[in-house]
């Protein structure tokens, strides 16, 4: 066969055999030594701490800032309160006066000129019960207050 | 066994002598580290065991910072970090493939004569050698007189792509291919027979003469 | 009005788990392709384009498989112990730092340790259930180890409780404008890390699943679904564990799209982490829990207990 006449070459190692394997542990450089970093990480954390401080510091105004301005705003908010409650107990008085302004003898605030509260000095504010406020308003202002929710 | 043995290193180590030895704790500097030697000032005796670590302040601040900082951790982060970048050692399989060996052993195949006629001589070599017994044959004489297989199966999920059918056939017919892409949807389109092997052989011929002929040095 | 508030709650929480459940999806294939790419070969790349969506391939294929239980296992505790801790580990998301209706959660703290010491129970539960020695022990390892390390774990939190003087997560927004946490506690946060590496069940620590010992740890007789509610679960409280890391330490306002990306960057270490460090050994993990974590975040503790006494 012609083929078996190819001059066989067999795999060797190199001349001089193979290099010695390098098996032993090349240890990394150390860029900084223990006492460096922990010197820079104490350092670090003061300065931190002292960010921190002023951070803390500033939450602490805020607080005082935000709770002031509650206190400022309460009184206003307070007298709104009080001003839109007369309101709609006008608006109900109005209101009684135009629905019954056809039956003869009805006084309003009185049952047929009878006062409620005998004993009341007759300028006192009787603040009337949840479902008498809402009398005439629509049912579902009432439900709104009665079943309060966030945001509705 | 004797002490001696149990704490004797090889042969080379105690040629090249106990003073080459290569210390733990190669990362940390050496200095107020006493190397133990078990039996004492032997040469070529080593104490295999784990060792102390150093106590002098700044080894114990070094180690401390080592773990508490993850400082070799995060070295090793680095290193896999590194190898993100690096081109992938992957080919793109369904459209590129890699290299196969001449002798790879693929999927069965019958070969034929280049006249046509097919090799296997019925001698069931192959049927005897098979160690997962795989292949069946029964043969008859065909009506010129030669002795040919009437069936030649084999269970593909049996074998176990050993090569030795190929090894033990005498007249090359049962062969291994190149193909290792047969994968199939159910079972019993694994149970070959001789049609289905004939056929790959016509279908691989020409790879396969090529493989024979690259390896013919070596057989 | 009121339905309507119902309503929008609803809603609201839906797109919350959607996201999530999207976001685990696409942590998965980030995960496959980071893994990938550290090993030096390409992660999945077919399906979609460049592997865009190969995580919702898995899914279908996942769900669509035949779901197997074992023939003597405790069915009713088996089957629904995966629901019950995917339904745990959605429930911890309640506590995502944003303003529900103008409410956060108060006592998000207390709600988060709370909710991962039940989902110990779910793997207790399933590796029992199931039957098999392998999923046993696998469940009773993870078990000793989340436990160990809630410890830790709720240590490492209480300096950071203590920094803010506040159950609520919203507050560690306000409390790091100035400087992060990262680098006033830099140790703890690297304890916290590799902490939160242990109760996830992740790889430096991840012996609830040795593939070598135990073939696949307390989740083996899960298949199909179950598996996948497994996984879910797992990978939702990875997420949720570095959104905790990144609001303890690393600041930011969370409607920023950089809080988000620092979040990715924290998963990305995780996976980092995963194709860097070899697995630990059992008995060490616990001496690094208790011997190792816990008087270092005691000590913390007390530095930052007299620290905030100081500056009262």
């Amino acid at each position: 066969m012609e083929a078996c006449q190819v001059a066989r070459k067999q795999d060797l190692p190199p001349p001089g055999g193979y290099k010695p394997i390098p098996y032993k542990r090349v240890p990394a450089k150390t860029l900084f030594s223990g006492y460096t970093m922990f010197a820079g990480y104490f350092g670090i954390t003061a300065f931190a701490m002292y960010l921190y401080s002023l951070n803390y510091k500033q939450i602490l105004r805020d607080q005082i800032e935000m709770r002031s301005a509650k206190m400022a705003i309460y009184p206003m908010l307070l007298a709104e309160r009080d001003r839109a409650y007369l309101k709609q107990l006008r608006k109900n008085r109005d209101a009684e006066a135009e629905l019954m302004k056809d039956v003869p003898g009805w006084e309003v605030g009185t049952y047929y000129g009878e006062k409620v509260y005998k004993l009341l000095p007759p300028d006192t504010l009787v603040e009337p019960i949840f479902h008498e406020y809402y009398a005439h308003s629509r049912s579902w202002e009432w439900f709104q207050r009665a079943y309060l929710k966030l945001r509705s | 066994m004797s002490l001696a043995k149990i704490f004797s290193v090889s042969s080379r180590v105690r040629a090249t002598g106990a003073s080459s030895l290569v210390a733990r704790h190669a990362q940390y500097s050496t200095e107020g580290k006493v190397e133990k030697v078990y039996p004492p000032n032997i040469p070529g005796y080593k104490y295999v065991n784990a060792e102390d670590p150093n106590m002098s302040m700044k080894e114990m601040s070094n180690r401390a910072a080592q773990t508490l900082f993850w400082t070799e951790l995060a070295r090793g982060f680095a290193v896999t970090l590194a190898h993100i970048f690096k081109e992938p050692a992957t080919i793109n399989y369904p459209f590129e493939k890699g290299p196969l060996s001449p002798r790879f052993r693929g999927e069965h195949a019958l070969r034929r004569y280049p006249s046509g006629e097919e090799r296997c001589i019925a001698c069931k070599l192959c049927e005897a050698i098979c160690p997962a017994q795989a292949i069946t044959i029964e043969a008859e004489e065909r009506k010129d007189g030669s002795r040919r297989t009437t069936r030649y199966d084999i269970d593909m999920t049996k074998c176990i792509y050993c090569g030795f059918c190929q090894e033990a056939c005498p007249v090359d017919a049962i062969v291994e291919g190149p193909n290792f892409e047969f994968s199939t949807e159910t079972h019993e389109e694994l149970l070959y027979n001789k049609e289905k092997l004939l056929s790959n052989g016509d279908k691989w011929e020409s790879e396969i003469a090529t493989n024979i002929r690259a390896d013919h040095l070596y057989r | 009005m009121f339905m309507n508030d119902i309503y929008m709650i609803f809603l609201g929480l839906l797109i919350l788990i959607i996201g999530i459940l999207v976001g685990v999806a696409y942590l998965t294939l980030l995960e496959r392709k980071v893994l990938g790419y550290i090993q030096i070969r390409k992660g999945p790349n077919k399906v979609g384009f460049m592997g865009i969506l190969q995580p919702f391939s898995d899914a279908i294929k996942l769900f669509t498989k035949e779901q197997t239980y074992p023939n003597f296992s405790n069915y009713l505790s088996y089957y629904f112990s995966p629901i019950l801790s995917f339904i745990l580990s959605l429930m911890i998301w309640l506590l995502i730092p944003y303003y529900f209706n103008m409410i956060s959660f108060n006592l998000g703290i207390l709600f988060f340790l709370c909710c991962t010491s039940l989902g110990v129970y779910t793997v207790m539960v399933a590796g029992w259930s199931s039957n098999s020695n392998y999923a046993l022990l696998g469940g009773l390892r993870a078990v000793a180890q989340t436990i160990s390390y809630e410890v830790s774990l709720a240590l490492i939190l209480m300096s950071s409780i203590i920094m803010i003087m506040d159950f609520n997560l919203m507050m560690f927004f306000v409390y790091q404008n100035y400087v992060w946490f990262i680098i006033l506690m830099f140790p703890l946060s690297l304890c916290w890390m590799s902490s939160s590496l242990a109760e996830t069940n992740r790889t430096p620590f991840d012996f609830a699943e040795g593939e070598s010992e135990l073939v696949s740890g307390f989740n083996i007789e899960y298949s199909s679904g179950g598996f996948a509610l497994i996984f879910l679960a797992e990978y939702s409280s990875i997420l949720f564990m570095s959104l905790l890391f990144i609001l303890m330490y690393m600041g930011g306002f969370s409607l920023s799209i950089i809080f988000y990306l620092k979040l990715v960057f924290i998963f990305f270490l995780f996976i980092w982490v995963r194709g860097t460090l070899p697995r630990y050994r059992y008995d060490k993990l616990m001496y690094l829990a208790w011997k190792s974590y816990l008087p270092i975040s005691l000590n913390f503790l007390l530095f930052f207990l007299g620290f905030k006494i100081l500056l009262l």
